[in-house]
């Protein structure tokens, strides 16, 4: 499977057909028993984990399926963690943030805790940590799990002038239809032949 | 004999040295008891010194060594979401360090200032101190003693499975 610079790929399939492990390798964090991972022209399993974390860091922005904020950390020192991470300067970082968080429409939460934050919410500023270092790569792992309708339809065209507009390559995990058909390229997983297969749209 | 050959001598004849769980209060206080009395009567008060900063740093480091591991069990999941968010090993062993190093500082700290507060409140039957010397002394102890007890931990932390944490 190649996905190209810019490209927005879909990858679908049922549950248990290995859609996050898929992006796990992507994003470095898991290995394949067999075969190899290249991300940006590198073979990953060639990298030291220095390496790995500096372009996940730099280049990656990845939205969980559990969206895994950290609970101690205010939504704003959320989405400036991986400002921190990649090296940006800290009179940027706050400015930045709070860009992200307008962009979701979440300014006025900056200086909750997640644990007072809807469901949706809680993944809306996941996404926005995913987009605070402008990633080259995003990876989002079925982003739409927790959202109502309403909150979808805000985030579509955010994704897809993200791609469009920034020419930024986006792998989506994703059992929803309608946000797959967003993407450009479709790949579904088929277990236990593990057959991917790409529609073209 | 340095000081690491003569607390491993003193261990194995405590019959602990298959364990590296042995090195808690009890082996501490055994090799300095046993330290402080083997040694020849003129130098028993540096004997006595040792011992005694041996069981600071021994009790400091299994201590902290604890209490940095129960913290790890707590936060594995969030040290998952910083690996995954692009921290490294060091930043993750950084993070584990420094907290150690300030709670032993913090401890040690507060250990001198209770420990001239009671051998002022005691002085007849042990003097006060009247130099910076021990008290510079022991505030290093507890400091090397909480980089031993976070070292392990620290490591431990920065290589830990990042899709098993954050999967929990």
């Amino acid at each position: 499977m190649t996905v190209k610079s810019g490209e927005f790929v879909a990858v679908t399939g049922p549950t248990g057909t290995g859609k996050t492990t898929l992006i796990n390798l992507i994003s470095g964090l898991d290995f394949p028993t067999k075969g190899s991972v290249e991300v940006f022209g590198k073979d990953l399993s060639k990298m030291t984990e220095g390496e790995r974390a500096s372009i996940r860091a730099k280049k990656i922005g990845i939205v969980f399926q559990n969206s895994h904020l950290l609970s101690k950390l205010t939504v704003i020192e959320n989405v400036e963690l991986p400002l921190i991470f990649s090296g940006s300067p800290e009179d940027k970082r706050e400015e930045t943030a709070v860009e992200m968080l307008e962009l979701i429409g979440l300014p006025k939460k900056k200086n909750l805790f997640p644990s007072s934050l809807s469901a949706g919410e809680v993944r809306k500023v996941a996404i926005a940590r995913a987009l605070a270092t402008d990633p080259a790569l995003l990876l989002l792992d079925e982003p739409t799990s927790d959202l109502d309708t309403s909150t979808i339809d805000i985030l579509l065209p955010l994704l897809r002038g993200y791609n469009y507009l920034h020419n930024r390559t986006i792998v989506l995990a994703t059992n929803s239809p309608r946000l797959a058909k967003l993407a450009s390229r479709e790949v579904r997983l088929r277990w236990p032949e593990l057959v991917i297969e790409a529609i073209q749209d | 004999m340095n000081t690491a050959d003569l607390l491993f001598r003193y261990i194995k004849e405590a019959g602990v040295e298959s364990s590296l769980g042995g090195i808690g209060a009890a082996a501490s206080i055994t090799v300095c008891l046993v330290a402080a009395s083997t040694r020849p009567i003129e130098s028993v008060a540096s004997s006595y010194q040792f011992a005694v900063s041996s069981l600071g740093f021994l009790t400091i480091a299994t201590l902290l060594s604890l209490c940095m591991m129960s913290e790890l069990l707590l936060k594995r999941q969030e040290i998952g979401t910083l690996r995954a968010l692009g921290a490294g090993k060091r930043v993750v062993m950084a993070i584990f360090l420094s907290k150690s190093i300030l709670i032993g500082t913090i401890g040690s700290i507060a250990g001198i200032a209770l420990g001239c507060i009671f051998t002022a409140v005691t002085q007849t039957i042990a003097q006060p101190y009247q130099s910076g010397g021990p008290i510079l002394r022991m505030l290093t102890v507890g400091s090397a003693g909480s980089i031993a007890g976070g070292l392990y931990v620290a490591v431990r932390a920065s290589r830990m499975n990042i899709v098993e944490t954050m999967r929990e």
